[in-house]
């Protein structure tokens, strides 16, 4: 892969909520790079904050507003630092999302087909007009621009579906989303995040709901639009096996930190941080021993330990870990990783 | 030493109606269960494998009789669970328990924990144990399910999803049930927490003599706890062996769908397209004529697959195969053939 410059950037990002019990960051100083092109995986357990930085990149944090910090470099802007109008044009059309569930994230009042082809539309009202884009152009008909726009959407939906291998589309447009089945629901999805042609997509857990002959072909679907449309994919799961099998590059998260980040083989093959080799054990599960204990529960991030985040949990803990935070160093070609004990800061 | 099976389960069957059109007349019915037959011997797993909706759990619920069988016979320790009155069948209940998938919605959020646990022997036993008898046994439970003393006191909402799962462990283990029906029981855990709770299981299993049937849809999990394994599809166990058999030389296509299907956490073997399902789980209320997975199998041998029902017959001593690829539908006898090449030819 080319390294030509990156499409995204985020720098030094923090998240914070303020809630009545104290203030809980939920990100503490997340880097991650991603190029064109470029499959990147977030791993994280359930509370690690992988969603909310997945989240505040597109600036959709649900309530209570997250606070955030830092910057989020695309294409030469700080994301940060648009305005609400700025952003929504960038939403859904430069960088789109998928979420985990696609029943709530359909519309169960529409056809799918209607759904489709008002995200069509408004990718071209969006592309096609400077300034503000009107919402009145979605359901004009009045002219005959906005005819014209309106029978150009229509006629891509059956196609867009097509393109992401929806059996029958034809006879699915038709349908509401309750009628479809997890994985067709999961395949609208992507094509609505592709109807404005995004170079950035951002997946949080999309496979997770669907059953594994199914999420089998997902995974594929997203692997070849990488490949055939250049696309970024900022993937986010709690499964190792999938982030294996679909990533370029992964970064491991942890108490709102990201503890180790290197390319797929090289995290797989050697890891470097106690959590990534023991996450990767329990995954793999190919014998008994290989239920190593993570000790413990994921700290509470109202009160998160002193130190290194993971040291209450590591099993090769030394007195200075509990004192001092390690930094995010190189440990190998491409390979970072957050243990002062493994680059050598103490010890 | 072949002891008697504890738990032995012949063509156990069950539908339920589909109601719909005028006047709720009954228009269809969904196989849930078809023709299903298994053993579990003592301190044995026997593992049950398939998608979502294949009947993984009514198999569960038919044996417990939460719901009555249309036909088949349920046995335990040699006694025909099916010809229980209602005192016998209590009494039965008391030595088969459940653990459920979701431990939020499993545990009464306004009990306590030792109440929550304790509870099984109030409905079972009442009166016939004193409450200092009660609290030792509570307490003995408390220690071996790995929670503290301290967190019998406390409500569920105080314990995470992994140390609520064990809650529920607790609960069935307190009337020292023989069997354990394990319905997904680690699915909605995060890896570590499933990795613990999994040690866990075994380490009871060991010391309590438990016999364990382990519903999952995770191939890895299975091939982890199981010594036998069943795979359903669509009501139907299509192939049941042991778990080194089934897993190292799969011989239903469905099978060999699935594991091909399993993301593995090593990026040098990645999923092959060639190689993954069609189409989406067929429907349980309108299964296929014939083999119910021919619409999706990419080894279907021609019509007979769309109009015979395969036989689930012996291939070996140690695994029986529903599928005409094995079995030659024409002649009528109980056929050892194999796959070999000759067999195919005469299709």
């Amino acid at each position: 892969m080319t390294r030509s410059s990156p499409l995204l950037e985020v720098k030094n990002l923090h998240v914070r909520f303020e809630t009545l019990r104290g203030v809980l960051q939920a990100v503490n100083g997340v880097d991650l790079t991603i190029f064109p092109g470029q499959i990147v995986g977030l791993i994280g357990e359930s509370g690690s904050g992988k969603s909310v930085t997945a989240k505040s990149i597109l600036n959709v944090l649900s309530t209570p507003p997250g606070i955030t910090d830092g910057e989020i470099w695309y294409r030469g802007r700080n994301l940060l630092e648009l305005s609400a109008k700025e952003m929504s044009r960038l939403r859904g059309q430069s960088i789109a999302m998928v979420s985990q569930d696609p029943m709530s994230s359909l519309n169960p009042v529409f056809t799918v087909g209607e759904q489709l082809r008002d995200a069509l539309l408004w990718a071209d009202i969006v592309q096609n007009t400077t300034g503000e884009p009107s919402a009145f152009n979605l359901i004009n008909r009045f002219t005959s621009a906005g005819r014209r726009r309106f029978r150009q959407a229509a006629a891509q939906v059956v196609e867009d579906l097509r393109q992401v291998e929806l059996p029958a589309p034809h006879q699915q447009v038709k349908n509401y989303p309750q009628q479809l089945s997890g994985g067709m629901r999961q395949r609208v999805l992507t094509a609505m995040a592709c109807a404005g042609e995004p170079d950035l997509i951002i997946a949080d857990e999309p496979t997770t709901a669907l059953d594994v002959t199914i999420q089998a072909q997902i995974l594929m679907l997203l692997r070849e639009l990488a490949q055939t449309r250049g696309v970024s994919i900022l993937y986010i799961s709690h499964d190792l096996g999938v982030v294996a099998q679909l990533c370029d590059r992964v970064a491991v998260m942890y108490a709102g930190e990201i503890v180790e980040e290197a390319d797929v083989r090289d995290i797989f093959e050697n890891p470097q941080h106690p959590y990534t080799e023991a996450l990767i054990r329990a995954t793999t599960m190919a014998s008994e021993d290989d239920l190593v204990e993570i000790p413990g529960e994921v700290p509470n991030m109202l009160a998160p330990p002193k130190g290194c985040h993971f040291w209450p949990r590591c099993p090769k803990m030394v007195e200075q870990c509990a004192n001092e935070k390690p930094r995010l160093a190189p440990v190998g070609q491409d390979h970072e990783s957050k243990c002062g004990r493994v680059h050598g800061e103490w010890i | 030493m072949i002891s008697q099976p504890l738990l032995s389960v012949r063509n156990l069957t069950r539908s339920f109606p589909v109601q719909g059109g005028f006047f709720n007349r009954t228009v269809n019915h969904v196989r849930a269960v078809d023709s299903i037959s298994f053993e579990i011997r003592r301190a044995k797993t026997l593992g049950l494998i398939g998608e979502s909706g294949c009947g993984k759990t009514t198999v569960a619920k038919l044996i417990l009789r939460l719901i009555e069988p249309d036909r088949g016979e349920v046995q335990f320790n040699g006694e025909q669970v099916l010809d229980f009155d209602a005192a016998r069948l209590r009494a039965f209940r008391g030595r088969i328990q459940m653990i459920y998938q979701d431990p939020y919605s499993s545990l009464n959020p306004r009990m306590k924990v030792k109440d929550i646990i304790a509870e099984p022997l109030e409905i079972h036993y009442r009166h016939k144990y004193s409450a200092v008898e009660i609290q030792d046994r509570v307490a003995d439970l408390i220690k071996r399910v790995g929670l503290h003393q301290n967190d019998l006191s406390k409500y569920p909402h105080m314990f995470s999803g992994g140390q609520r799962q064990r809650i529920g462990i607790a609960r069935a283990l307190i009337l020292q049930p023989q069997l354990l029906l394990l319905d997904e029981p680690t699915s909605a855990l995060d890896v570590s927490i499933q990795a613990k709770l999994l040690k866990l299981l075994l380490q009871l299993q060991r010391v309590m003599q438990l016999t364990f049937l382990f519903i999952s849809h995770d191939m890895r999990v299975i091939q982890l706890m199981a010594d036998e394994v069943a795979v359903m599809y669509l009501g139907r166990i299509v192939e049941y062996g042991s778990v080194e058999e089934v897993f190292t030389n799969p011989r239903h296509p469905y099978t060999q769908a699935l594991l091909a299907a399993m993301p593995s956490p090593d990026p040098g073997k990645r999923l092959d397209r060639l190689v993954q399902l069609k189409g989406e789980i067929g429907d349980p209320s309108n299964i296929p004529s014939g083999c119910p997975f021919w619409p999706r199998c990419p080894q279907k041998i021609g019509d007979v697959c769309e109009s015979a029902p395969p036989q689930l017959l012996p291939v070996n001593e140690t695994t029986t195969v529903s599928c005409h690829l094995y079995h030659d539908p024409t002649s009528g006898e109980k056929s050892y053939l194999g796959a070999s090449d000759d067999s195919l030819a005469q299709h």
